[in-house]
């Protein structure tokens, strides 16, 4: 980065640790002998760092407190102990996610999302299909589908269930975006009490991440499970969803967070 | 010591010298912040306590090597919950590619810190409504990047949009952020 380039593109991002190692080394080099990008950064990292404030607010358990003063204090008596670690490890088991437990034929199911979202691209399901009509035209670009997909026949079961649902139960279209960024998703509420479904393919994320979907329901936020980027899925959801819930999707490690830890890239009303 | 009378650069010096009141009154006075945000980042109430435990057990271990020129305790203490959150929040992904904001060189000759200000007025709800009050992808943007750790690039690609657009949603997005926190007397004071 030379004199001339200044940091000006770079500053904001740089002020929210939203750079590479290398941009952050150009960028430190930089505002070392450029005063004014170094107000300029400085000046942004001022209001990045009133973000914690915009936190909702929540309150550590008086326990973390005493076991700080705790290990605080023994510190102090023999200055230079080796560290310990904090309980980190032992308590880290207590973080995992139980993902929602997939109905039998779901397993199967993956295929026929893929059908569904990439040969039909949901065609006709952003209304709740409830016609003969739709009933044979899907059938029959699923069977086409099936003919042509080895795959498919494989999951000729889950095709039924699914698309019985479609036709019979409440559709959502949660379809958007475009080319490369393209979401194929919808979501099933099958008749007769059964659980919701969850039908997607959706774009590219970071490695080592997935999406997470989520439920407002009855103004309660729940975790409804992991799906993949870039191939399709299905998941069953843990409860039945009616008018006025929210599905939102947010971007997580593949093991699941407990509350969402990124925006949501997408969210709907079911109306 | 009166907990309220003594200011976080006085803590510090009493940490310095190993007063475990001094941990305590800074603890009172920050583990809500640094507890929000923690969990804020990784949605988790567990390792939320952890890392703020971690965090106040680092800055006691290291008070006596802190230099005061770097910035406020609290901006020290929450770049190291932040720092730790993101790190936490990745560890079970793959991209290493995240750069700790506590160790990016931070100059002394800054303008008054709006925090101060704003602490002092417990204005969260503020900031939390300036934040809101964005246009959504500069919302967005900054979120990805501050709260879930991901660097502009994997930005444009969560978000479907060319580098220099997410460039531009992040430098808008705080530009507009300091005008509307101007508008009450919160934001940094001018260039
Ligand atoms: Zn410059």
């Amino acid at each position: 980065m030379t004199d001339q380039e200044h940091t000006a593109e770079l500053a904001a991002a740089y002020a929210l640790g939203a750079v590479t190692p290398e941009e952050a080394a150009e960028v430190g080099a930089h505002i070392a002998s450029c005063s004014s990008c170094r107000d300029e950064v400085n000046n942004f990292r001022k209001l990045a760092r009133l973000l914690p404030l915009a936190c909702p607010q929540a309150v550590p358990s008086p326990d973390v407190k005493s076991r700080l003063m705790a290990m605080a204090g023994q510190e102090g008596v023999s200055a230079h102990r080796p560290r310990h670690r904090s309980s980190v490890s032992a308590r880290a088991s207590r973080f995992h996610f139980s993902p929602t437990r997939p109905a039998l034929w779901l397993a199967s199911a993956a295929a026929a999302a893929l059908v569904v979202g990439g040969a039909l691209s949901f065609n006709g399901m952003a209304q709740r299909a409830s016609s003969a009509r739709h009933l044979s035209a899907m059938q029959a670009e699923v069977a086409a589908m099936q003919r042509e997909d080895l795959h498919l026949k494989a999951a000729a079961a889950a095709n039924h269930h699914i698309v019985a649902a479609v036709i019979t139960g409440n559709v959502w279209d949660m379809r958007g975006g475009a080319q490369a960024r393209r979401w194929h998703c919808v979501v099933i509420q099958p008749p007769h009490g059964a659980h919701a479904m969850i039908l997607a393919a959706l774009p590219q994320i970071p490695k080592g991440m997935m999406y997470q979907a989520w439920l407002k329901h009855k103004g309660t936020m729940h975790s409804v499970g992991m799906l993949p980027a870039q191939r399709g899925a299905v998941i069953e959801m843990p409860m039945q969803v009616e008018r006025g819930d929210m599905v939102a999707f947010s971007v997580e490690p593949s093991a699941g967070s407990k509350a969402p830890t990124s925006p949501y890239l997408m969210e709907h009303t079911l109306s | 010591m009166n907990p309220d009378s003594l200011s976080d650069e006085e803590i510090l010096a009493a940490l310095a010298r190993q007063d475990l009141r001094a941990l305590e009154m800074l603890y009172d006075r920050y583990s809500k912040v640094a507890y929000s945000l923690a969990y804020r980042i990784v949605g988790d109430h567990g390792s939320a306590e952890d890392i703020v435990q971690d965090a106040f057990l680092a800055v006691w271990r290291q008070a006596n090597k802190y230099r005061r020129d770097l910035g406020a305790a609290r901006s020290w203490l929450l770049a190291i919950v932040h720092h730790r959150s993101i790190d936490r929040l990745r560890s079970s992904a793959s991209s290493g590619n995240h750069v700790p904001i506590d160790e990016l060189p931070e100059s002394k000759d800054e303008a008054p810190d709006p925090w101060q200000q704003v602490w002092s007025d417990l204005r969260g709800d503020v900031v939390r409504k300036a934040l809101g009050s964005l246009p959504n992808d500069q919302r967005k943007s900054i979120e990805l990047a501050y709260f879930s750790g991901y660097t502009h690039v994997e930005i444009s690609q969560l978000m479907g949009v060319p580098l220099g657009t997410v460039k531009g949603r992040l430098r808008a997005g705080l530009l507009k952020l300091k005008a509307l926190l101007d508008r009450q007397n919160l934001g940094a004071a001018p260039a």
